[in-house]
This record gives structure tokens, sequence and C-alpha cells, in this order.
């Protein structure tokens, strides 16, 4: 058919067909446009505008009072009148107003006039210096300079005329000011009134335009396409180029928008908390929720602005943005994109529901889950402890800083090593075990791109084993070690084997017997000899006196025993059953040498142990002729607890061990047949020197078969036990002979945080989990089984209905947040189980590979939240850090604060001493609040320089309570102080007369300005205990105060002062205390001090380097200056300045010498009462009353200059419990009348500058005495009559 | 929750509740067509009466969909059928050789499935099928990727074109046997350029454009993780339209399924022109006409070119192992590939040592046997099919010609031969040569 001319569609047909499929297009497009509109953002910034205005609106409906607007109006009415009274004065004084209007437009005319000529002249200057630069002829060049003079001229003389105007007009002016002065000053007054207001209204004039232009612009700039357009809706961006990010092989800037839905994260309110709190506001209406003071995500502002987000914060958002701390995908700007992560399930389910979550497995970086928000600060903060102790913040981090804890007390890093560099770099925090040998550590010190491990092994050495117990033990020991100590940290090896088939199981029992009988054939076997210390011959020791000697002498700080209890220290192990494992003498089984040895000297048997020297040195009783040994005391105190234990040795079935050893030897290099051959023929084809590796154990010397049967058992028991010991590295906590430099068998942990997920053995976990998985007494027959039932509370209501406590939500959504994780194969989940039942990944492997291979990760006795603790901390592990300048790198001060922290905890100071206070916060009735009084005895001087030591500190906390008392109601101030319990309330009392007693330690201010009362250190505060509200224990120091409380039933008859004075002190201030040079020394090798306590500070295999570091933490923690302290009393310019003022205030005769006097001073009748002095010993005149101070001569060395005055002026202050007395009171100018004139100020300062001078004035003038012309007026100061019993001074 | 697996969801129910519903709709226009045109049975009940049922039917399934609770519903894909689907194709041979017999059992049934009716019924049956399918979670995982769904997509539309060009051949096949003039003849398609042409043009513009954006809206663009070269995807699969040729990477070296093999498939196409001396069949639809050309162009492109990319898209899983459509997709499912080189079959065969030289010399020695066999089957083979079968081309081609077209065909054929040794033989390479990264 021939093409025509029709149209093969219908043109009507295809018009609508094509109107139709515009619209359609356009329909796209508007449900595009539409999409874009309903960004999150969008929606989140709308109504934050809207929170916004209605903040400010409430701001100033507040501003805007009743009196506020009284005040406005009464000003206006001023204002109106003033300007009334000055438009009469405008009028009666026209001529004056006129003549100023018309010297103002003269001087406004010159103004302008002298602008005209200035330009002129500065054209006729260019000329002329064009005609420099050109060399014009002569006179050319002439005729350019006349003209700039010309110019020049006429410009100063209308300058000349404008200043006469203008001064002229100045005066005028002044004439005027003069009549408008009340009109101007009410007008200032005004705008200062409403100045705030204003500001606040123009910020909701902004968000809320009144007038209808505005508005209308406002959303414009909303429209599609207009928002583009600097619209007030905007992606708000941080950008740190320095703070990249990896994504898949590209280092990339890291952009975070977050707070383009977040806009209030770093707004903080007046007083520098968070403005808009988070919490769960009741309604969706912002009106309510700036009612509630409570505002949900993401209007909330971060809680903790004093770190995060704020510009003063160390941490501010502009810098640092949100993801490099919180993960996530900083540049997605949904809720979903953002990479949000639930905190459990049942959020997620929540979150599902609200935001279409789910999970996103792309994003390798999602955002933490809250339950591990702090995993990302050891990313920056390496040293990790200030996290955990910090001065400034307290513990910012306390859940990963636990986890670094548990990870030291259970030493993980004996196997999985955790760099902390890399090339030299820091990439974290850094776990590794030190140095095991001297050639290891010289190495690592002569290689300036390695940092050798600081981590100590933290068990016990089994260097010397076979003198300290015997193989059953230590095969009863190894099996299950919480069979016999249940409070052991070792870890479980064997017998786990719960999830194996029972014929495997009990294969597997036949395996493990015949590796705990080789393991202790080796350590026995390898076992080296020492030489033990003993008692002298024919000592006698005294079991009860043990007992006394093992409760005072410090013990007790690391230990905790059944036959003393109350303590609940845990960092030796509990020891209530030492008697049953150590070995005794062959000769005595109520002694054992081994034992008194590591009391006496442990580090002969370790040399790198924990366990302190305590100075356990024999000495005379009381009597004179008795001596005492305290360690052999200790140790029949503690073997006289039972008889040695007795314990089955293991029953090695020979089958079964000849199978281990074949299976080993087969692995290495052996055909089964060569392998059964030297099992049976008893002999190894190789001499024992050609022998590399474990097999050396069964080769003999010569290569010859061994004959005895018994000795072929044993050897093949070596054998095993050497494969056992290698395969479980049993040397990542023991130091053991020949392992010392064995590897670690652990995966290394440093980046395991961020470990490929598809690296980690999943195996048949979920199958595992869906059949057991949990305790046998748990109510639960699967951890499937609690998960579902925990899901399913949660969703029926959780807490809220009653169906959970809080404790057990928190607990069983944790288990559900990580099975959850297993699901996803997440590395969270699989740390988690891995501590929970390491062995379980084995579930239905161990039929398909061999022995040898199995899993080797022991139990240890872990909780679920202290397993959650560690594996924020091992999740954290990125080796990933950010830039140099991000990195936290402590100044000198906070390094030695921070690793001083460490060695804390290393070596258990706290066990002793308290470190920080104690808080006591009570509902203080202000009124009943007495100040400190200054009495007479009082030193200006003195509470000046305690103020300066311990400046005062705001005891209210602004908290309140109101309550009725008698019938009266009151409103009660929460207050908190600090300082020791001076007395506890007695249980027989009426409980509405009990009462707390409490010495404070530092001074504390109740309120501010007039109403202020001020309790000075050394006054004793009571409390109601309907009052108290909360006491905080110290930190550290539970050991001295058990002592405490001891010794006041056993030896001070219920005196607390007494019982603290021999017991470990306070560490507080420490470093305004001591020379930091002395206390080094003194870490080394401490000296006896003082005379009143019961114990000695222990020795403690530290090194020096350690020790300096100890020294600098407590003058870092103070403030005090260090490493070195000026002794400025020596100073001779000092000393003859001194002279030249106490001659000059005639304290001093002309020819008098200064230190002559004070040494005399110090060698009067004073301190001699009670301290050593001058070459004169302490003589105790009456035992039962008289204490011994500590001796003088090394306050020299030892004490700071002001902290030693202070404590001269009065002791109280800085120690409240010392019996040392107030031995110069103001008051008192007769008792060494002849010294100085009698002023105790000067004499206060002359004890110090003689005790400071001390060798030099020992060695100039020699042993002096002095008497005063009359009879020193008292003992004791009248000031100090709390303590005046006491006699003298015992703390120096 | 802790299912994050669930074959059925209430928003599953309701995806599939809108799907039954399009397919009733659809049904509702064809049984209207089918009063209209299928006539009555002997009995007088109109044709039209069993789509009827079956359109009622459908819809009553959309509305169980709609109101019923997940818990207790009863439609869903049997899971013996599954299993059975999935054992018999988690087989790439089983896969293939479908493939292929489903090409022949198409060109020699085309006269039954090209008529309406039965393709009708077989559009629906696969409508059925996929509505089963999808509510199996394996199955929607591995369909309902937003990145997969243009190639079910495009499942359909080479379903719809091969049919149409089949109706038309057999129509005009028909025509010709019966003289009457063709379908293209009678039926004059010539159109004006403008309205008609550069009008629907525009028209089609707009209706893309507006489908692309919604198409956008619906299902977001689907990123993945950032790239590293330390951590692929596993799987880690080309785009779809390369997923045939990935596919050959599983039987050849990258460089001849990678550069060898593409660039024999362009020059190929570019040569059929020249190489192509029937002079039927153009401008109109033929098959009788032109049957080899038409078998040998389908062969390469269904079986060798879509089946392929279809086994690449949903076949292939974790570890490039094959999965079941119905299987999940387990990344610890392991299968065991120990394949060997024709050379060691041969050494060992005849148990001599293999020559272990590593000079020229020696390995050429290795790998004389499969050396010769390939230069025989490009060198000997031509001449041979030219004697034997194709002495018709060949007579018709002259000799230039003939070795081209017949070294085309012997390259094409190069594949399902390759194929079917490793799954006969475990075979790896005819030569292996990885000392050269020559292996063929």
């Amino acid at each position: 058919m021939p093409a025509t001319d029709n149209f093969r569609w219908n043109q009507k047909t295809l018009n609508v067909v094509f109107a139709a499929s515009s619209v359609l297009l356009l329909a796209s497009v508007i449900v595009m446009m539409k999409q874009d509109q309903a960004d999150e953002w969008k929606v989140y910034q709308r109504t934050n505008f809207k929170l916004d205005a209605t903040v400010r609106k409430a701001d100033l409906s507040i501003i805007e009072s009743a009196e506020f607007k009284q005040q406005q109006a009464a000003l206006e009415a001023q204002v109106e009148e003033a300007a009334r009274a000055l438009e009469e004065r405008r009028k009666t004084d026209a001529d004056l107003f006129a003549e100023q209007e018309s010297l103002q437009r003269k001087v406004d005319a010159l103004e302008i006039e002298l602008k005209f000529k200035n330009s002129d002249r500065d054209e006729a200057r260019a000329q002329y210096d064009l005609a420099v630069r050109d060399a014009l002829p002569a006179d050319q060049f002439q005729a350019r300079f006349d003209a700039y003079r010309a110019k020049q001229d006429l410009s100063d003389a209308t300058r000349v005329d404008l200043d006469a105007a203008k001064a002229a007009l100045a005066i005028k002016n002044n004439d005027v000011k003069a009549i408008t002065a009340d009109y101007d000053a009410l007008v200032a007054e005004r705008e200062k009134l409403n100045f705030e207001a204003e500001r606040v209204r123009a910020a909701v004039e902004k968000i809320e335009p009144s007038n209808l232009v505005s508005s209308w612009k406002r959303a414009m700039m909303e429209l599609p396409v207009i928002d583009g357009f600097n619209s007030h809706l905007r992606i708000v961006q941080d950008w740190m180029p320095r703070l990249s990010q990896t994504l898949g092989m590209a280092e990339i800037a890291r952009f975070d928008r977050c707070r383009s839905c977040h806009q209030n994260i770093d707004r903080t309110s007046g007083t520098g908390g968070p403005a808009f709190p988070a919490g769960h506001p009741t309604t969706a209406n912002v009106e309510d929720w700036v009612k509630e003071d409570k505002f949900p995500q993401p209007y909330s502002t971060h809680p903790n602005t004093a770190l995060f987000c704020t510009a003063s914060s160390p941490h501010p958002v502009a810098k640092f943005g949100c993801t490099i701390c919180h993960d996530g995908q900083g540049s997605g700007t949904s809720f979903g994109n953002a990479e949000h992560t639930p905190n459990d399930p049942h959020i997620a389910h929540e979150w599902h529901g609200e935001y279409g979550f789910h999970p996103n497995h792309f994003w390798e970086y999602p955002m933490q889950p809250s339950r591990f928000a702090e995993s990302t600060c050891i990313k920056c903060h390496h040293s990790v402890t200030e996290l955990g102790v910090n001065p400034e913040f307290g513990a910012s981090a306390p859940k990963v800083f636990k986890g670094y804890q548990l990870i030291q007390k259970y030493g993980c890093y004996g196997c999985h090593e955790m760099y902390g560099f890399d090339a030299g770099v820091a990439i974290g925090p850094d776990m590794r075990l030190e140095p095991q040998t001297e050639e290891e550590a010289t190495r690592i010190a002569a290689d300036p791109t390695q940092v050798a491990g600081k981590m100590r092994k933290v068990g016990p050495s089994l260097r010397h084993i076979a003198s300290k117990t015997t193989a059953s033990w230590i095969e009863y020991w190894t099996e299950i070690p919480q069979r016999f100590r249940p409070s052991t940290k070792m870890p479980q090896f064997f017998a786990l084997a719960d999830h194996l088939g029972k014929d495997d199981a009990q294969h597997t029992k036949q395996f493990e017997a015949a590796e705990l009988a080789g393991i202790s054939a080796v350590l026995l076997g390898a076992s080296q000899p020492i030489d033990l210390l003993a008692p002298k011959d024919g000592y006698v020791a005294d079991v009860e006196r043990g007992k006394k000697l093992f409760s005072e002498r410090g013990c007790m700080a690391c230990h905790q025993h059944t036959a003393v209890p109350g303590n609940t220290a845990d960092f030796g192990p509990n020891i209530s059953d030492i008697h049953l494992k150590i070995l005794r003498n062959s000769d005595d089984a109520s002694s054992s040498d081994w034992l008194y040895t590591w009391i006496r000297e442990p580090e002969r048997y370790h040399k790198r142990t924990r366990m302190p020297n305590l100075y356990l040195d024999a000495y005379l009783d009381v009597d004179g002729t008795t001596e005492i040994d305290p360690a052999a005391d200790i140790a029949a105190f503690l073997l006289s607890q039972g008889e040695p234990g007795v314990y089955p040795a293991v029953e090695v079935n020979d089958e079964e061990l000849d199978n281990l050893v074949s299976l080993y030897l087969e692995k290495t290099r052996f055909s089964k047949s060569a392998a059964r051959g030297i099992i049976s023929s008893g002999s190894f084809p190789q001499k024992k020197a050609d022998v590399v590796g474990d097999e050396q154990a069964l080769a003999s010397e010569d290569g010859v078969a061994v004959a005895d049967p018994a000795a072929w058992h044993q050897k093949k028991l070596e054998y095993v036990g050497r494969k056992t010991i290698a395969r479980y590295g049993c040397y990542a906590c023991h130091d053991m002979p020949g392992y010392e430099l064995s590897r670690p068998i652990g995966v290394a942990l440093q980046d395991w945080g961020r470990k490929d997920t598809s690296k980690l053995g999943f195996e048949h976990i979920e199958e595992f989990l869906h059949h057991h998985g949990e305790p046998a007494d748990s109510k639960f027959a699967s951890t499937t089984e609690r998960v579902l039932t925990a899901n399913q509370k949660a969703e029926a209501g959780g807490t809220e209905a009653g169906l959970f406590t809080e404790e057990e939500e928190a607990q069983e959504m944790s288990a559900s947040f990580f099975y959850d994780s297993i699901q996803r194969h997440g590395r969270a989940g699989f740390a988690w189980q891995k501590l929970r039942a390491p062995r379980s990944y084995d579930y239905q492997k161990t039929e398909t590979k061999g022995y040898d291979e199995r899993l080797r990760m022991p139990k240890f006795p872990l909780k679920e939240d202290e397993i959650e603790a560690i594996a924020t901390f091992v999740l954290g592990l990125v080796a990933d850090p950010p830039a140099e300048e991000y990195v936290y790198t402590p100044d000198e001060r906070a390094k030695n604060r921070i690793e001083g922290e460490f060695l804390l905890a290393k070596y258990n100071c706290t066990g002793c001493h308290i470190v920080d206070l104690p808080a006591i916060t009570f509902a203080a009735d202000l009124e009943q609040i007495t100040a400190t009084e200054i009495s007479a005895a009082d030193h200006e001087n003195g509470l000046e320089l305690l103020l300066k030591m311990r400046p005062p500190q705001q005891a209210l906390t602004g908290e309140t309570r109101k309550v009725v008392i008698d019938d009266e109601k009151k409103t009660l101030h929460f207050a908190t102080v600090h300082g020791l319990i001076a007395s506890r309330p007695d249980p027989e009392e009426d409980p509405e007369f009990r009462e707390h007693g409490f010495d404070l330690w530092a001074t504390a201010d109740f309120g501010t300005g007039e109403d202020m009362k001020r309790m000075l250190p050394g006054s004793r505060l009571i409390v109601p205990d309907a009052q108290m509200v909360k006491y905080t224990e110290p930190r550290g120091g539970a050991f001295a105060e058990w002592l405490v409380e001891n010794l006041m039933e056993s030896k001070t008859g219920g005196n607390r002062s007494l019982a603290w004075q021999a017991s470990p002190p306070p560490l507080y201030q420490e470093g305004f205390k001591v020379q930091t040079p002395w206390l080094y020394q003194f870490l080394l090798e401490p000296t006896k001090i003082r005379y009143t306590t019961v114990l000695r500070m222990p020795r403690f295999n530290m090194s020096v380097e350690e020790a300096k570091i100890l020294a600098n933490y407590f003058a870092a923690l103070d403030g005090a200056p260090f490493p070195y302290q000026e002794n400025a009393p020596s100073n001779v310019d000092y000393l003859a300045t001194t002279e030249g003022e106490l001659v000059h205030a005639g304290l001093l005769g002309e020819d008098g010498s200064y230190l002559k006097e004070s040494w005399k001073l110090l060698n009067g009748p004073l301190c001699v009462k009670c301290h050593s002095l001058g070459g004169r010993k302490f003589k105790v005149s009456d035992p039962a009353k008289d204490i011994q101070g500590p001796n003088l001569n090394v306050v020299q060395n030892r004490l700071r200059a002001d902290w030693l005055k202070l404590w001269l002026y009065k002791p109280t202050w800085i120690t409240p419990y010392t019996s040392m007395p107030v031995n110069y009171p103001k008051n008192n100018t007769t008792q060494f009348p002849d010294m100085f004139n009698g002023d105790p100020d000067a004499q206060i300062n002359a004890t110090r500058d003689a005790l400071l001078n001390y060798t030099r004035l020992m060695e100039d003038l020699g042993p002096t005495s002095y008497a005063p012309p009359t009879a020193p007026s008292g003992e004791a100061a009248p000031a100090d009559s709390a303590k005046s019993d006491n006699a003298a001074g015992a703390e120096e | 929750m802790l299912n994050s697996h669930p074959d059925l969801t209430p928003s599953v129910l309701i995806g599939l509740g809108w799907f039954y519903l399009l397919v009733f709709l659809v049904n509702l226009v064809w049984t209207v067509r089918s009063y209209k045109l299928d006539g009555e049975f002997r009995n007088g009940i109109p044709k039209a009466t069993l789509w009827a049922t079956y359109t009622s039917i459908v819809m009553m399934l959309s509305f169980y969909h709609f109101t019923y609770p997940v818990e207790g519903f009863l439609v869903s894909m049997p899971s013996a059928f599954k299993d059975f689907f999935d054992a018999w194709f988690s087989n790439p041979v089983f896969y293939f050789f479908l493939s292929i017999v489903g090409l022949f059992f198409m060109i020699q049934a085309r006269e039954w499935w090209t008529k309406p009716t039965v393709a009708w019924v077989l559009l629906n049956l696969s409508l059925i099928f996929m509505g089963l399918s999808l509510s199996d979670y394996d199955f929607r995982q591995i369909v309902g990727k937003p990145d997969n769904v243009p190639i079910v997509a495009m499942l359909f539309i080479v379903a719809f074109f091969t049919w149409i060009y089949f109706t038309r051949a057999v129509d005009n096949d028909r025509r010709i046997e019966q003289g009457r003039p063709l379908f293209e003849q009678e039926n004059n398609e010539k159109v004006l350029v403008w309205p008609d042409l550069v009008y629907t043009e525009l028209i089609c513009m707009v209706v893309l454009s507006a489908v692309l954006i919604f198409w956008g809206i619906a299902l977001k663009a689907p990123l993945e993780e950032p790239g590293s070269s330390v951590k692929t995807p596993n799987p880690s699969k080309a785009p779809w339209y390369f997923l045939g040729l990935q596919e050959m990477l599983v039987y050849f070296d990258p460089w001849l399924a990678g550069v060898v093999l593409p660039s024999i498939i362009l020059g190929g196409l570019m040569a059929v022109p020249y190489i192509d001396f029937n002079k039927l069949g153009n401008g109109y639809y033929s098959f009788k006409q032109r049957s080899f050309a038409v078998t040998t162009y389908l062969f390469g492109f269904l079986p060798l070119w879509v089946a392929l990319i279809v086994l690449g898209t949903f076949l292939r899983g974790p570890n490039w192992n094959f999965f079941g459509i119905y299987e999940y997709w387990d990344v610890h499912k392991v299968e065991a590939a120990n394949n060997v080189n024709l050379s060691e079959f041969f050494w060992n065969g005849l148990g001599l040592a293999i020559p272990k030289g590593s000079s020229v010399g020696d390995i050429l020695l290795r790998e004389s046997p499969g050396i010769l066999l390939t230069l025989g089957y490009f060198a000997i083979l031509p001449p041979i099919l030219g004697l034997t079968i194709l002495r018709k081309y060949f007579v018709r081609m002259g000799v230039l010609r003939f070795l081209v077209f017949s070294n085309l065909i012997l390259w094409m054929a190069i594949l399902p031969i390759k194929m079917l040794l490793r799954w006969a033989f475990a075979l790896k390479y005819i030569v292996g040569i990885p000392e050269y990264f020559f292996n063929i």
C-alpha cells in the first residue's frame, strides 16, 4: 500500500495523551520537590525555630515582669516629663539653641571645605612628586612646588578656621548639654532598662516577624529552589580537614552535618549547664517542653556541656565535630543515613516504627550505641587513666576505664598484646608486658623506635615453685582454680567441655588429666632452687601475736582472711586457704620456711613481685629481752588455720597419655607408626642436644632408649606438659623458667575494634545459644529463650509495666543487644560470648578438628557488666589515631598526674592511703551552722596562709529540701563538705538524736556575701542522722579506716585521733607538704618517720623512674612546684633580710644573730619534749601519756617551708587528728619573753627557719640548750583545748 | 524480632496484595477481550468463562493478602517446590542445558506459543510464579534488590520482544506458504515524521522522564560500602550487562574472557552484514527464510548472554558459589573446586612424568597436547566443516568469507565446549602456561 498523507494517530488523541503525560511529569516533579521539602532535617529545623521562639518568649515574659513593667512605665513618664521641660527651655533659651545650631552648621561647612582643599593639595603634591620622578626642568619644577605650596597654605588656613569654629561650638555644646543633661540621662537609663528585653524581642522578631513583608519574605525563603539561596533552613556543616576518616581506600576530610538536626547541641544556659536538657516530655507541643524543661531528641543539648561541644569545653564542636567520638556517617542528613545505632533490639524496633530504621552493614563506622559511647574516647586518650580519674572533670568515661582496669586486673595483655605504637607513632593505649629479661630491656632501651611495655605479669612467679607447694596441689588448682579459691582471678582452662558430647567429654577428661600431670611435671622439674630464710633457731612463734601483727602490719591492705574479718581488700588474693596449699617444713608442720621467706622478703622469691617488703624485721619486745620475729609469727598464724590440704594426684590413663604423645608427635614430623614406635620403644631418634622444640623432653642425652618405664612415663608427661604450657600460654601470667622469651599466644588486640567481622570465627555459636548458653542455675534453658523473654517483656512495657526492675532491664537488654549482635556477626557480640563461654565457639566443631586445634581461651570469672566494660574498651582499640593535634597530649603536670594514677593502682597505694577525702552531703539548717571562731590564740598570718593553701569551697550545692522541725517549716540547703568521720551515730540512741560527727579537712563556705559562714579545717561538724543525704566513701584508705576502727578497740581506748596517728595517714595535699626529691628517695627506700604508727611504709619493687613519677604526682596534683623546690629559709639573702627586719622591728638586738637565736629557741624546752633534737634523744617520762614525734633532723629535707609554717601556726588546721599542740599561741607572749621580744609570730618563723637550716646549725653551733627566764606557761595552747590532754605532738 | 529473615511480614502481604490486584486488573481486560473474540465452547458457554473464573480467583487472592494477618497465612510457595527448584537450579549444568533446550523448544514450538492465549497463559504462569516466590525471604532479597529490579523487568521485556518477533515471523512464514502478501506489505507502516513520529517521540520522552523520576523516588539509589582494595565485596559482581562476561571468567582466563572474547563478539557483530549472503528476510520478519541466522543469533544472545546475565545476577552468591533462588546466601557454603589442566590429564594418563622445566621448550612440550588441540580446532576444523556439513555455505561464501564465518562460529562454540569440559572432566585449562599468563 502506498504511503498516504493520513495521520497515523488521531491528533486529538495524541494531544490528550501529550497533556496527560505532561501532567504526569509535572506530578513527578512536584512529588520530588515535596520529598525534598519533607527532608527530616528541614522538619526538625522548622520545629526548632518554633521552639527557639517559645523559649525566647518565655525569657521575655520573665524579663518583663510586672515589676519591670511598672519600672518601665515610671521611667517613660519621667522621660516624657523631662522632654516637656526641655521643650520649655528650648523656648526660653531660644538664642542659645539658635547659636549652637548656626555654629554647628559652620563647622559642617568648614569640614567639607577642608576636605576639598586637602584634595587639591594632594593633587598638587602628586604633580610635584611626578616632577621629581621625571626630572623636569628647573622652572617647571619650581612652578609645581609653588603650586603645591599655595594649595597647602589654603588648606592650613581652612583648618585654622575649622578649629576655631569647633572650639566655639564646644563651648556652646557644653551650655546646651547642661540644659539637656537630665533628659539625656533618662533616655540612656530607659535604653539600659530595655536593652535585654529588646535583644530578646529582636531575636523573636527574626524568627516570627510581626510585619507582613518580613514574614512573607521568610515564607518565600522556604519555597523550593528559592531555599537554595541562603535560606534560614540550611544544612549546618562542620568541616574538619585534619580529622580525616578512611573510606575504603581514601583518606578524606570529615564533614559532620549532624547539627543540621541537632541544632541546640552546644547551647548552654546562663549557668553553663545545658540550655535544653534532654528528656522525654509528655506531649509533642514545644510549649510543654519549655514548661517541663525537658527536650526530646534532636532538640536537646549535649548532656555534658562542660566537656563537649561548647566553645569553652575541651572538645568544641566546631573543632571536633561529632563523628570522631560518636562515629556514624557525618555527611548523612537523615536519621537513617547518619547511621544511628540503637542501644538494644527493643529500641531498634521502636526506631523501625518511628524512623524506618534498619541496620546498614555497608557503612564501616556506624554510630556507637550509647552503651559503647565511651569506646571512642581511647582513640585520643591513650593513657586512659585521665578518663577515670580527673581532678577537673571527674570520671568522664567510667565504663571504658573500668574495662581498662579489668584488663589490668586479669592481665589479658599477657596473651593479647595491645600495641600502643606503630613505627614510633602512638596509636592507642599501650598494654604490653614489660621486658622479661635484662637483655630484652637493654635492647629496647637502645632502640629509639621501640617503647618498652610496662605491664607486669599478673600471676605469681613459678620459678621456684617446688619450694612452695606440691604437685598434687598444682594439678588440683590448675584444673579448676575457683574450686580452691572462689575469689581467684586465675581463669579456668580445663573442665570446660560442657558443650561436648558425652563420649568426647570423657575422652577430653582423660587427655586433660595427662595435661595437668604434665604441667606439674614440667613446673616441678624446671623449678630452680632457692635459699630460703628461716627464723632463728629455737624461735617459738606466737600464733595469737601473729594474728595481731597480721592485722596491724599492713597485710590486710591487700589481702583478706576469714580469721580477721571486716575488710574487702582484693588487690592480693584472699589467703584464708593458704595453709592448705603451702609446703611446710618437713621437720615441723607448724612452720614453713617458704612462707616465712615470702612474708619477710618477697623479692627473694620473685624479683618483680607486687608484694612489698613490709620491714618485718625482728625486734625486741617492750621488756627489752624477748626477741619477736613478726614474719615467723604471721606465718605461724596463717599455718595454724588448719592441716595442710590433701589433694589426690590426677589419674593418668597410660593409653590416653600415649595417644596424646602420639598426636603431638604426628603433628611434628612423624608418621603414625613412627610415633607409635617411639612411644613403645622409649627411644627418640635424636640426641637431646640435636632436638629443637618440646620434643627435647622425650630425647635422652645420649640418644639411647629410656629403659626404665617410670622414667619414660615421666618423660612423656613432661613432653605433654610442655606442649600444654605452650598451647595455653601459661607464661603469659607467670614467670616460668625456660619461657622468658616465649611470645604471647593470643590475637593482638590493638585494632580489634575495626577487625573485619568476616575474620571472626562464629562457627556454630547461634546453634549453641539456641540450645545452651546459660548457667545450670539459670531459669532459662538457653540464651535464645532468655533473650526472647527479655524482648517480649520490653515490648510489653518493660520497667514501666513492672515487668523488670531497672537493674534487670539493663542486664537483660544488654544480653539482648549482644545476642542480636551475634546474629549479625558483629564484633561486640563475638567478644561478649567469647568472654562468657570462650569454648562455646567449639560447639560441634571439635568433631572435625584435632584435640590440639581446639580453642584455648580460658574462662574468666567475669560478670556480664564487666564483660560489657571490657568490650567497651576493646571495641575502642582501633589503631586509628586522628591528627596529632587532636590526640590528647597532657602537659608535664597532667602527664605526671596520669602516670602517677597508674602507679597508685599498680602498687595499690590506695589500699592504705586516702587520696581523695570523703564527701559528706547533708541537708544543712543554715541557722544551725556555726562559723569557726577565730580565737585569740590564732595568728592572722596563719589564717591567711591556710586560706591560700586550702582555699574555701562553696559547700551549698543549690539543692534544697523542705522539712518541718518542731512544727516549724524550714528550708534545708544541701551542702557538701570534705572531712573524716569523727564519730558515728550511736545505734542505741533514739533515732532522732543519732548524730554523725565529722572533722573538716577542707575550708568550707556556707553561702555567699554577708550571710556567708566559713568553717575552717579542724572544726567539728555534727550532722543529725536524719539530715544526712549522702556519704561518699574516700578514694583509697579502706585499710587505714579499718585499722582505725580496730585500734580504737584494741589500743587507744576509743580515741579516734590516736588511732589515726597509728595508721597510714591520708595523703591529702601531700604535694604542698613534702619536698619532691625527698619523696622520691623515700619511695625507693622508706625510712621510719613516725613513732606512733603500728606499721611502716613498705618498700615496693619500684623502678627509679616510677618513684620519680609518683613523687611528682603529688606535687602535680596540688599544683605545687616540682620536681625541685627552693628551700627559701636557707637562702642567705632571706636570712639577712629577715634579720634586718627583726632588728628594725625591735625584736632582735642590734648585735643578735637571727639563726643563732632561732637555734636556741628550737633547742628550748618546748620541742624536745616530744622530738629527738639537737643531739638529745626523746625521753619517755610517762609511757602512757607521752607521744614521741618524728625526729626533727629530717624536716629540712622533707617538708616545704610554707606548709611547715602553717603547721607551726596551728597543726589541727592541717591534720585535725594530730596530737601536736599549738606551741606559740598568739596571745602568749610570756612563754619565751627573751626570744624575739616574746613575739610568737616571730618565734614561729624562727622555729621554722631553724628547722630548715638544721644541718648547718648543728654543724656551726652544735648541741645547744636554752632555758627561758620563766617556765613555759603551759604545755598546750588554750586555743587547742580539744587536744590538750594529748600533751605533745606526734604528727610533725 | 529475632528471626531477622521472616518469609512473610505484614508489609510483604500488602505488597503482594497490590501485585495480585494488578494481575487481576490486566486479566479483567483480557477476559473482556476473550469474551469478544474467543467465542464459545460447543455447549454454548463462552470461553471467557474460564478467564472470568481465574480472574475472580486472583481478585480473591488479592483481598486475602490485604485482609489476613501474617499468622496462619496460607498462600505461599510450597516448600517442596522450593526445595525441588533449588536442588535443580543451584546447578549450572542443569541451568545451562535447560536454557539450550528451552531455546530449541521455543523455535520448534513457535507456532504454538505465539498464539495469544498460550502466550497470555504463559505470562500469567510467570506472574503467579513471581507472586508465590516473593513470599520467600531469600527470593525477595535477590529479586528485590534495587539494582536487580531492572533485570527482572528485562526478563519480561526480552520475552515480549522475542514473542513479537516469532509472532510476526510465524505469520509471514504462513503468508509466504499460502502465497499471500507479507504483513509488512499489507499493513504499510510508513508514517509522517510530523506529527506521527516526532510527536510520539516527544510524548515518550516526557513519560519516560516521569517514570524515571517516580522510580528514583520509590527505589533509592542502592549504595554499597566504600571501595577498598583490601576488602572486596563478596560476591563481587560486575554491572548487570557485564555479568555474562563475568560468567565467562569462571571458565576462561581474564585475557580471553575479558579481552579476546568481547572483541570477537563486537567484531563478529560488525562482520555479520558482510558474511550474510542470504538476501531473503530483508525488511520483514521471517523465520523459515533465515532459520540458520536466527538460530545462531538467538543461541548467542539467549543462552550465552541473557541466560548468563540472569545466572550471574540471581544464582551466583558469596564466594561465587551457586545458590538456588530460594536459598539463603550463606558465606560459609563451600563448594569443592579442584580443576586440572589438560596437560596433567595427558601426561598422567600416559603414565609419564610431567615435564617440569621452566625453559620455553619444556613448557611447550608440557603443553603440547593442548596447543595442538587448539591449533587443530581453529585450523583444521574449518576446512573439514566446509567440506562436510557446511558445504552449502562454503560454496556460497568463498574461502575467505567462509573462514571468517567458521572461525566466528568456532569462537562462539568454545564457551559451551569449555563449560562442558569443565563439568564433565573438571578441566581447568586446555593450554595452561601460567608462567606467561597464557591460559586457554
